[in-house]
């Protein structure tokens, strides 16, 4: 039974995603020990391997995946650096529900490049009895409160985060990527559908709804179990690094409701998503050099 | 700003920074608390180590024990499993009470960060 990690890498003017995924896949091997594969395109691969070497790239990925993207997939996203910075770019996130067709892997644990991954907290995963683990559960290194769930609106039904999505081949995670896949393409009827504002393309709405289909239209008994871990550790854009160490990164955390002031937050041998992917960027390369053998 | 309000925001500070801390550190100890085997994920519980406890004084080596997800998960050498999540048990708790102490006796944010 083969295992790894799954991660999709598409930079855009701005970010660099490639360089995350290379940051995030040298944690992947320290703390989980298992192969990665990363989906890119041509652009962003060759880019990497000009500003990373070869070698590294080599170290981070035993496998790469090369797609050709649809240029024709427009999807705008206000990517913030903390409250005080702003800027409206491509996101190209329309070919997630691929995964299933491109994984190697019978398990395979499919990761944002941004989720770090700070623990082995996900090992658990392996050998599952369940075809398919998603997390609904979040919280945010300012809260006092335990895990907590949300909907895609106030009326809508319970939103899943596809940050961190367990699968193994199975009819009902096939099944799955393809309801995703249909969403996508009619995207424009499922959201008025089940009456979201945002235009925006969201992989994590399109799995709550595909999800929610495959429950029957129901929110009682789903088809899909919890991750084995409390919930995700979600980071928000309007929050900055302040320093990073080996599994273990401070953070400047904005506080709600004042934006502007912040307080710091140590996160350790947790695993985390960062939001703000201008502040991974800043410290991607500290992070390479910190998990590179 | 006069001197009295900087200190008072400053110990509010301090308070979120210790509180945060306190609520992460026991979400990680949640999630170290979950256990895999055969196939299911158990959240080791005192509930769970009674059970298992139970179980064997009643004479049971194998049992079918439902999992976190409310899965049936068969089990083979309870007298194991037990031995299994007691260790995890006293391994992450120990642990939380070593981190719960370093937070509570800090008396900075500096210190509460392990800054140096």
């Amino acid at each position: 039974m083969s295992r790894g990690v799954l991660m999709y890498a598409h930079n855009n003017p701005e970010i660099d995603y490639f360089k995350i995924a290379c940051a995030n896949a040298l944690m992947i091997k320290k703390n989980l020990q298992v192969p990665v594969t990363l989906v890119t395109d041509d652009g962003s691969v060759n880019w990497g391997k000009e500003a990373l070497t070869e070698e590294l790239v080599n170290q981070c990925f035993e496998n790469i995946i090369i797609i050709k993207k649809n240029y024709k997939f427009k999807n705008e996203k206000n990517f913030n650096d903390t409250s005080f910075n702003n800027k409206s770019l491509q996101f190209y996130n329309c070919n997630h529900w691929e995964a299933y067709k491109l994984t190697p892997y019978d398990e395979t644990l499919f990761i944002d490049c941004d989720y770090l991954i700070m623990s082995s907290a996900l090992s658990n995963c392996w050998n599952s009895r369940n075809d398919i683990m998603i997390n609904h559960k979040i919280y945010s290194p300012i809260d006092q409160v335990t895990p907590y769930s949300k909907n895609i609106d106030d009326m809508g039904i319970k939103l899943y985060w596809a940050t961190v999505i367990y699968f193994r081949k199975s009819p009902l995670a096939k099944h799955l990527f393809y309801l995703v896949q249909h969403i996508q393409e009619n995207y424009r009827y499922y959201k008025d559908l089940y009456y979201f504002s945002s235009g925006m393309f969201r992989n994590d709405h399109a799995f709550s709804i595909a999800i929610h289909m495959m429950n029957g239209f129901n929110e009682f008994e789903s088809v899909v179990k919890e991750l084995p871990i409390p919930g995700l550790l979600m980071s928000w854009d309007v929050n900055d690094i302040h320093s990073v160490d080996y599994n273990n990164l401070i953070l400047y955390v904005e506080k709600p409701k004042v934006p502007g002031t912040y307080i710091l937050s140590r996160i350790k041998n947790t695993d985390v998503h960062i939001m703000n992917k201008w502040a991974i960027n800043r410290y991607a390369d500290k992070l390479i050099s910190l998990y590179k053998d | 700003m006069n001197d009295r309000l900087e200190k008072a925001l400053e110990f509010a500070n301090y308070r979120q920074t210790l509180n945060t801390q306190l609520n992460k550190s026991k979400i990680k100890t949640d999630g170290l608390l979950i256990l895999a085997k055969n196939g299911g994920t158990f959240y080791v519980s005192q509930e769970l180590i009674c059970f298992l406890d139970y179980l064997i004084r009643e004479g049971r080596t194998r049992a079918t024990i439902f999992d976190r997800n409310k899965l049936p998960v068969e089990i083979l050498d309870i007298p194991g499993f037990l031995k299994e999540v007691t260790t995890r048990y006293f391994e992450v708790s120990n642990d939380f009470l070593r981190e719960y102490q370093l937070i509570r006796k800090a008396r900075n944010v500096k210190s509460i960060l392990e800054i140096e």
